[in-house]
């Protein structure tokens, strides 16, 4: 305080006690503390500063952040998974590397578990373990199924969702699932078709 | 100054004060308080336990705008009212203008509170948060705040205070204020009497919705409290207010300021880059003027601590005080982008919106009804030691409500955002709920307590009002009329030595000594007229470019109108209270696109009346909808039974969309009044609209039919309200990259600034 030494006996504040007075208060008029104007011309500088960094053209925008955020991620992904290809080598190889399969277990419960369960025993859409499938006919088709759709049936199109190396490795992921035991299994629909395996 | 006599004692008046009105206003503070705090208790549990949900009337979509209208508009409303009407009269030295209008004004406001009450469990809501109720409701709403206005006004004309003490600024920026952010919000088109579609869209709703939403926390939870603050905490006290100077500062700044922070609500949005950045600028700028209130509010209890720890109700203010100075500091921290990246959507937005309202709000009103009960019964209250009771087991309250709130909303901002090693979103949506539940336990038991500890608070005061007098006493004052010649003084002349400065530098030092303020609160025409322009022209600064700036909203020629079908979709979507839940915003962060899809454009809202982006995602964002899930079968399975498709999720269940027929002729209104606003529909449509809207009910049935593989079971479906909502839900976020309707040979284009996601192979 200012003037806290002046007088001892008297509360230094009282000096600053204003004449008037409303309904019995009173009022004094100490300053502002040092701090309190401090941070208050300080953030208009800061915001000044900030506004002309940001509102000229000099920083980027939120969409230029995105897109250079997107272009790291796809390249760290691109790295992780590679170049896969759509064909039915590249699902049959990915389907049994239990790392990969873990990779897809995320991506397949954010995306496909609503209709299909996490344990691809089905739901609103079919069983994905039982051997039957509706439009599949061999393992190159789940990746074709994914990309395309079955729009009128309620399978939605993934294509401009997601990657072609994310698609392919949903589908090594879908193919997996055959042969397993899911915890509520869906009535099989469609027809029983060939084993993967040539 | 004031000292000077104006007048000769021959000509003082007497007068009396109207208690009266100042207690039926704390009755029914109290009441609502009760009633807006109960059903928010139920809300609460209704998170951790579905079957909560009772039915159409008493499911989460609609409770939830019950309780956030009660306690803002009931219980904080009639607080300040009650607040108003006894500190002015006091401070003013003058008897209310009308009786009547006081009157007029309180009974108008509970049959809008009841009107609310009944409505928004009904369904009808215009969509948009705190603004939620019909047009007819918001013509009374208008109207009443006028009564007050004039009646508030009017007092200030008759008064026999010459100058207008700072508590009276704070209700003056409350009333003009909240007038012109109320009615230019609400603006809306009516289909029906009970039915309207805002007159603006998208990104310009937007706008306009959190100028308003912002500022309904400006100015009905702040500027009036800090009005209550400025009365009842010096009269509490027994202290001198630390200092005036800085009451003259951070109102003014706050005044100013605060109107342009809106745009904060919006950041990662759809809304133009330059609002969002203003709006989180001036929320920075807001932090000190914001604590100017917090210090001249705790320095002012210098040298009364000791009493503080003696009297509860002082108590009740410094917990309420330090609340608002947390919140304070908490806004603009939220309103930093990269914070609210984080924290948007998330729960932490209702931690910090109710350590404002639990701690803050709940705890002024709490603090100043306890000290006018002794003064407006007449008696002393009844259980003095209750009154410390209510005090720490709400304090516990607040803590156990807010700290788990503030956990859950982290947890569930870092799960969405959280990358397995592989770069695949670890956590599938309803994970990140589930996690929750604990936590939402946890507060349901601090939001009980602290609706226990206002039932003791109502009992105490009941039995103080059982031992009022028979008649109350209503002493007479008296005070001389104010001279009709008088003119402020002169501000004192600079003091700096002569010739020290230009002449520029004197009228600087004048201004910044604020002498010349005190003239000014003689003056109270120019004050409010002072306030309004303080008010206005900041809106303006942003409301104008928001609405001419074509380029900001750039078109997208393949996002077209709603068919009438998906109208009527999403009117039910508004009526359920869907948003209150769930987004329709992606943002554009690689998080969300990744979990939600391509991030939402501008263009893809243009025909939203009113827009529907929703403030926190307790489900999951439906931006894309109709790209992520297109099964008809999994919405009418979901609908019906929201387990039976996603076990544990805590959605209600809506079966009554299956058993309710659709109103055909909704379809006409929907898309004329529309139009009325500016969505083109053709004349076709408008003329076909029921027939459009039964056709595409047909095409969604038969969808049904070939997902189930057989009709069975199917029959009840047929024309009911659930196949509108689906064909809405189909239709969300398909319009962006479908290809152009003109030439079906062309392949599938963009929208401009759009980028579909291309990996490496690609």
């Amino acid at each position: 305080m200012p003037d806290s030494n002046t007088h001892h006996n008297v509360d230094p504040l009282d000096l600053n006690l204003l004449p008037h007075g409303a309904d019995g208060i009173q009022e004094y008029d100490n300053p502002m503390p040092f701090w309190w104007s401090a941070i208050f011309w300080a953030s208009f500088g800061y915001a000044l500063l900030y506004a002309m960094y940001f509102m000229m053209g000099v920083g980027p925008s939120v969409q230029a952040d995105y897109q250079a955020d997107m272009g790291i991620f796809y390249e760290e992904q691109f790295a992780k998974l590679g170049d896969l290809q759509p064909t039915p080598e590249t699902v049959r190889g990915l389907m049994v590397d239990p790392k990969m399969m873990q990779a897809a277990t995320g991506l397949f419960a954010s995306n496909c578990a609503v209709c299909h369960a996490k344990d691809g025993g089905g739901g609103t859409g079919p069983n994905l373990c039982d051997g039957s499938y509706i439009n599949v006919k061999s393992i190159g088709d789940i990746y074709t199924v994914i990309s395309g759709g079955v729009v009128p049936r309620g399978m939605p199109a993934w294509e401009k969702r997601f990657p072609v190396p994310q698609r392919v490795l949903l589908a090594a992921y879908v193919a997996h699932f055959r042969g397993t035991t899911p915890a509520v299994p869906k009535a099989p629909q469609g027809e029983s078709i060939a084993p993967w395996n040539p | 100054m004031s000292q000077q006599p104006e007048t000769t004692p021959a000509t003082l008046e007497s007068f009396s004060y109207d208690d009266d009105i100042v207690r039926k206003f704390v009755f029914v503070t109290m009441l609502w308080g009760v009633v807006g705090m109960l059903v928010g208790v139920i809300i609460a549990v209704q998170l951790t336990m579905p079957s909560a949900n009772l039915g159409e009337f008493l499911s989460f979509g609609r409770l939830r705008p019950l309780h956030t209208n009660a306690v803002i508009f009931a219980f904080a409303g009639n607080a300040i009212f009650a607040a108003v009407y006894y500190s002015s009269q006091r401070l003013l030295k003058a008897r209310m203008f009308s009786d009547l209008l006081s009157r007029i004004h309180f009974w108008g406001w509970q049959l809008i509170i009841v009107a609310a009450a009944v409505s928004l469990p009904l369904g009808f809501t215009q969509g948009k948060e705190y603004a939620e109720l019909e047009w007819p409701i918001d013509i009374a709403v208008v109207l009443i705040w006028v009564v007050f206005a004039v009646n508030f006004f009017g007092t200030i004309a008759v008064r026999r205070e010459r100058h207008l003490y700072v508590a009276l600024w704070f209700y003056i920026a409350t009333v003009v204020a909240i007038a012109v952010l109320y009615i230019f919000n609400n603006l809306a088109m009516p289909a029906d009497w009970h039915r309207s579609y805002s007159i603006y869209a998208g990104s310009q709703d937007a706008f306009m919705q959190w100028w308003y939403g912002h500022n309904a926390v400006a100015f009905f939870l702040t500027t009036p409290f800090l009005g209550i603050m400025y009365y009842f905490l010096p009269k509490a006290a027994g202290r001198p207010v630390f200092s005036y100077r800085l009451s003259i500062v951070h109102f003014w700044s706050l005044v100013f300021i605060y109107i342009w922070a809106g745009p904060h609500h919006l950041h990662y949005t759809s809304l133009p880059d330059w609002a969002s950045t203003l709006g989180m600028l001036f929320s920075l700028m807001l932090w000190m003027p914001s604590w100017g209130g917090m210090i001249n509010g705790l320095l002012t209890l210098r040298g009364a601590w000791r009493r503080v720890a003696e009297d509860p109700i002082l108590k009740f203010f410094v917990v309420a005080i330090t609340f608002y100075g947390m919140t304070t500091f908490e806004g603009p921290l939220l309103s930093v982008k990269s914070v609210n990246a984080l924290s948007h959507y998330t729960d932490w937005t209702i931690a910090h919106v109710h350590a404002g309202t639990l701690g803050w709000v709940g705890f002024m009103i709490f603090g100043m009804v306890y000290w006018l009960a002794p003064r407006l019964f007449q008696a002393p209250i009844a259980k003095p030691s209750w009154v410390n009771l209510h005090f720490w087991i709400a304090t516990v309250g607040i803590i156990l409500y807010i700290i788990p709130i503030y956990a859950a909303g982290l947890t569930q901002g870092l799960m969405w955002r959280t990358f397995n090693s592989d770069g695949v979103l670890q956590y599938d949506f309803l994970s990140t709920v589930t996690k929750l539940t604990p936590l939402y336990w946890i507060r349901s038991i601090g939001g009980t307590l602290y609706l226990t500890a206002a039932l003791i608070g109502c009992s105490n005061l009941l039995m103080t009002w059982l031992r009022r007098p028979r008649v109350y006493d209503v002493p007479v004052y008296q005070a001389a009329r104010l001279s009709k010649s008088w003119r402020p003084h002169p501000s004192p002349p600079s003091s700096l030595p002569p010739n020290s400065v230009l002449p520029v530098g004197f009228a600087l030092d004048r201004f910044a000594r604020l002498r010349w303020h005190r003239g000014f609160e003689g003056l109270p025409l120019i004050f409010i007229v002072w306030v309004a322009i303080a008010i206005v022209v900041a809106s303006l600064f942003e409301i104008v470019p928001m609405f001419t700036i074509r380029s900001d909203i750039p078109r997208i020629s393949t996002v077209e109108p709603l068919t009438p079908l998906e109208c009527i979709g999403r009117d039910i979507y508004v009526s359920e209270g869907c948003v209150n839940c769930h987004s329709q915003m992606i943002r554009p962060l690689v998080a969300e696109t990744e979990r939600y899809g391509e991030y939402s454009k501008p263009g893809e809202s243009v025909f939203d009346h009113p827009f529907l982006w929703g403030s926190r995602r307790i489900g999951p964002d439906l931006a894309r909808e109709g790209v992520r899930n297109p099964s008809a079968l999994w919405h009418l399975r979901h609908f019906n039974n929201p387990v039976d498709t996603s076990p544990g999720s805590i959605m209600p269940r809506f079966a009554h969309l299956v058993d309710q027929p659709i109103d055909w002729s909704q379809a006409t209104q929907a898309v004329q009044t529309l139009h009325a606003i500016g969505v083109p529909y053709s004349p076709e449509t408008i003329a076909n609209a029921q027939d459009l809207a039964h056709a595409q009910a047909i095409k969604v049935f038969d969808q049904l039919i070939t997902e189930n593989g057989k009709p069975d079971g199917l029959e009840d479906v047929k024309d009911t309200k659930v196949l509108a909502v689906i064909a809405y839900l189909q239709r969300l976020g398909t319009d962006l990259n479908k290809p152009i309707a003109l030439s079906p040979a062309a392949p599938t284009v963009n929208a401009p600034g759009t980028a579909a996601p291309t990996g490496g192979s690609q």
